[in-house]
């Protein structure tokens, strides 16, 4: 047991600092490709292999700390501008990301991973590749005595600065020791604006014991106007470090005095404080963790959450008992009490319950991150130059569906570099950029989130999926011709369909999108296809924000109470027999000028009635995904209720049409209905009979 | 586990493990030590008397309020219940296609732990915990061909009595518990 617990804090652990890594790649790259130099994300991804190699080396993981040590050299040597940054350096490095992914799996797991010798060579070498020549960018006007504490990156740093022909400032800061870290990071962020901070010096002119002073390199394009009116004030002064048109030794003295008692105080104190990238991988740093989270397992905020369940079913017996008292009559000014107090109990559990989602909730940019290596690497696989766009990556979800979404979006985004995006030749003769581009979009609607994968590629045809679906005999063929295109879309969800249009190579890899639609479905989510031929798919996923709680709508039939998950409900009506027509034996309603089959939840359970119901109203609840509506009949409306999913346990979870179960007050246990079960169901049953799906033409047709 | 009216000697004694009785202190310690004893829960259903391994028993509790579960076999009496978790219950004896009979007011309902999973099994009452030694255990008699013959794992004699020792794995089998005719269509 002992040696695995390590092991369960490691492996989570490094992998967030090789995302973290992988992140900071693309960045460089994106910057790179448009020229934009990313210092920043340089020492980000350095600092992250970094942290690595600590961790590797505490954690005994030998081929991931021989391989982090190689990587940070060459970071470091990147850093320093010793090697150029470019997409045969990025390569390399991408590289380095999937292998710590399948070592760290194999660390997991206590097996073989890799071998990491050829990667290690490739790394080594790009180290070996110095700069041929590389000339000493002249530094005029600027002090020896400056230069002589600069770090080599600094130092780099600076060259560079001069080289990319921006101007040098001082800025001089002055901050209240209590204040100091609000104070400089209000800095920080202003001159990010203006340019480069290339190093923070302490400086030695404190003006009084409370206050700290610095001095910061600012490397800018801005003129010294610009810089000054905007940063100066506040104990901030800006000076240039060298005056304009005289280079030589100009601005000297401002200079000298802060660099010249540099050795006086402690630098270790100073420079603590400070977010300067060469401190922050020292080594007494390297150890204090930087974020303040902590790693929770999932198990344990269940616990929770039945927990809170078991509060609010404890609670809502509670309600029902003071209301009785209050309806006896008894001691009414305690009862009257205990109801004000059980008002505030419930918002408490409620606020409680928020709280415990609201930590389960992480962002999507998770997933994305990962989708977007994978969109590099395929595309590379598959010859094809391929844009992706992302937004929306701050949109929460519960960290399960998260998870569970990353291999379906992996599924989908393949199906789209593969078979939607057309070679660069093929998009050319169609008049198309020769990028192809794949848009990753994620936001909320209402209580659900939305997610589009979206490629401008070939589209599908549909008569490729008709062919197919009939090579395959899923459908006879005069079965398919009275298909709407939406079904005959749909048909890309059936097993063995490939999206692929090339004709004749229809046999090739079907990358399951059934499989897609499968684990979709498991997460209560829903799928849809948009397409045109010749303009690209939009797959949409819409998804509940979170699984562990949702709001049902109480109802009861036969005398047995069901919940119904709320998402999946349209609307609910209250109707009269009459208003009941039959189409072809099937009963319906016409709601909003368009007919509804029905089906009565009863008849579909086999309920046993336990008295003749001759109520003239019944009720019906509109239920529905994409296309298909069905109205699903009961005897009464409850109510609505927000309710904790259970498991009804493996043996009973293949049940059709039931989804878990749920507590109701006063000790109850009741189902949850499955309603895209039943939807299919009712929408499957009647198809050849032709009733319901009559119908549903007359209502598609409308 | 000591039950009421029952002295610790007593309780210690049915639990199977070895005592050190009043000769022990005398003659030092003579008696082989027994360390493979099966402890088995006895219990009754439909009139017979059968025993389960106290490792797959998780707790006993007395009948619950249970939710019916549609398209599910005759003998799932539904889901109940136990401090916040769900589980399917059944009714053993239903299960084992003996004649149903009302359910006794000593019923109790056995919880097992079956691969990670709880179920509820409804009996007719419990009895007993006793230690039976691995030689009294025998194969099911391949003549009893009665239609329950495929849920008996094998037979244990304790004392005079022979206790029927069932196989979890067939009795929970999961493909029993939903109704045939409603198993998971493959749409076409």
């Amino acid at each position: 047991m002992s040696s695995t617990r390590p092991n369960t804090e490691f492996v989570p652990e490094a992998q967030e600092v090789v995302e973290e890594f992988s992140r900071r790649l693309l960045e460089l790259e994106s910057g790179q490709r448009n020229g934009i130099e990313e210092p920043e994300a340089l020492n980000a991804a350095f600092r992250a292999i970094h942290s690595l190699k600590g961790l590797a080396a505490l954690f005994a993981a030998g081929p991931i700390a021989t391989l982090s040590h190689s990587l940070e050299n060459a970071l470091d040597a990147l850093r320093l501008g010793r090697v150029p940054l470019n997409a045969a350096t990025l390569d390399v490095l991408f590289e380095a990301v999937e292998c710590f992914a399948a070592l760290l799996v194999a660390h997991e797991h206590e097996t073989d991973g890799p071998a990491i010798e050829t990667l290690l060579g490739r790394i080594d070498a790009l180290v070996g590749r110095v700069r041929p020549e590389r000339v000493a960018t002249e530094l005029p006007g600027i002090d020896e005595s400056i230069l002589s504490v600069l770090t080599e990156y600094e130092e780099h740093r600076l060259r560079e600065n001069v080289r990319l022909g921006r101007t040098l400032y001082r800025v001089h800061a002055s901050f209240d020791l209590l204040a100091i870290d609000v104070g400089i990071e209000g800095l920080k962020a202003r001159l990010k604006e203006f340019g480069e901070v290339i190093t923070y010096l302490p400086s030695a002119d404190s003006s009084a014991d409370d206050r700290i002073d610095l001095d910061i390199l600012l490397g800018s394009t801005s003129p010294h106007a610009a810089v000054s009116d905007s940063l100066a004030g506040d104990g901030v002064s800006v000076h240039p470090l060298v005056r304009e048109g005289a280079p030589q030794r100009a601005g000297g003295e401002h200079v000298d005095e802060p660099i010249a008692d540099v050795g006086g105080p402690p630098p270790g104190d100073g420079e603590r404080l400070l977010d300067d990238p060469e401190m922050a991988v020292g080594h007494d740093v390297s150890l204090r963790s930087i974020s303040r989270t902590v790693r929770v397992d999932l198990a344990r905020l269940d616990q929770l959450m039945n927990l809170i369940g078991e509060i609010g079913v404890a609670q809502a017996t509670l309600v029902d008992s003071v209301d009785r008292l209050r309806r006896r009559g008894a001691a009414p000014d305690i009862s009257r009490e205990l109801s004000a107090e059980l008002r505030t109990l419930s918002r408490k559990v409620s606020l409680l319950q928020q709280g415990v989602l609201d930590v389960r909730m992480v962002p999507l940019g998770q997933v994305f991150d990962k989708l977007a290596r994978v969109v590099r690497k395929l595309g590379r696989e598959a010859g094809k130059e391929i844009r992706l766009g992302i937004s929306g990556e701050e949109t929460e979800l519960d960290k399960l569906i998260v998870e569970e979404l990353s291999d379906p979006l992996m599924h989908m985004i393949r199906n789209c570099i593969d078979h939607g995006i057309e070679s660069r030749s093929e998009r050319l003769a169609s008049g198309k950029a020769a990028v192809g581009r794949v848009e990753l979009r994620a936001f909320q609607r209402g209580s659900r989130v939305v997610l589009e994968v979206e490629d401008d590629g070939r589209g599908i045809d549909l008569r490729q999926i008709r062919e197919s679906a009939l090579r395959r005999g899923l459908h006879r063929e005069e079965d398919l011709r009275e298909m709407t295109p939406q079904q005959i879309i749909e048909l890309v969800f059936m097993p063995g369909l490939t999206t692929r249009s090339v004709p004749g190579v229809l046999s090739g890899r079907g990358v399951g999108m059934d499989v897609v639609k499968t684990n979709i479905s498991r997460l209560s989510g829903i799928i849809d296809v948009n397409t045109t031929v010749g303009r690209g798919t939009t797959f949409s996923i819409t998804l509940p924000v979170t699984l562990a709680i949702i709001q049902a709508l109480v109802v009861q039939t036969a005398g047995q109470t069901f919940c119904i998950p709320l998402n999946s409900v349209l609307e609910s009506v209250m109707v009269t027999r009459p208003e009941i027509r039959t189409v072809d034996g099937a009963e319906v309603i016409t709601l909003h000028g368009k007919t509804l089959p029905l089906c009565h939840l009863e008849r579909l359970f086999e309920l046993p009635r336990q008295r003749r119901s001759d109520n003239p109203r019944i009720y019906v609840i509109v239920v529905g995904l994409a296309q298909h509506r069905v109205g699903l009949v009961v005897d009464d409306l409850l109510g609505q209720q927000d309710v904790v999913i259970k498991s009804i346990g493996a043996a009973l979870r293949g049940v059709p049409g039931i989804a878990g179960a749920t507590e109701l007050g006063g000790g109850r246990t009741v189902l949850l209905l499955d309603v895209a079960a039943l939807v299919e169901e009712a929408v499957g049953r009647e198809i050849g009979g032709a009733a319901v799906s009559a119908a549903m033409e007359a209502s598609l047709g409308a | 586990m000591a039950r009421e009216g029952e002295d610790l000697w007593q309780s210690l004694s049915r639990s199977g493990e070895n005592l050190a009785t009043e000769e022990d202190y005398e003659h030092g310690y003579s008696r082989e030590v027994r360390q493979d004893l099966r402890r088995c829960l006895t219990f009754r259903c439909g009139g017979e008397l059968y025993g389960l391994s106290i490792h797959d028993l998780a707790e006993i509790t007395k009948p619950m309020n249970t939710t019916p579960v549609p398209r599910t076999a005759d003998f799932v009496v539904g889901i109940g219940n136990v401090r916040g978790t769900v589980i399917p219950m059944i009714d053993l004896a239903r299960r084992l296609r003996l004649t149903p009979q009302r359910t006794p007011a000593s019923a109790r309902v056995l919880i097992v732990d079956h691969d990670g999973e709880l179920y509820g099994m409804i009996v007719d009452g419990v009895h007993d915990v006793v230690p039976i030694p691995p030689e009294a255990f025998e194969p099911p008699p391949g003549a009893l061909a009665g239609a329950r013959a495929g849920f008996i794992a094998a037979l244990a004699r304790h004392g005079d009595e022979i206790l029927i020792i069932l196989d979890l794995a067939v009795v929970l089998d999961a493909r029993d518990f939903i109704r045939v005719d409603v198993a998971p269509r493959v749409r076409a």
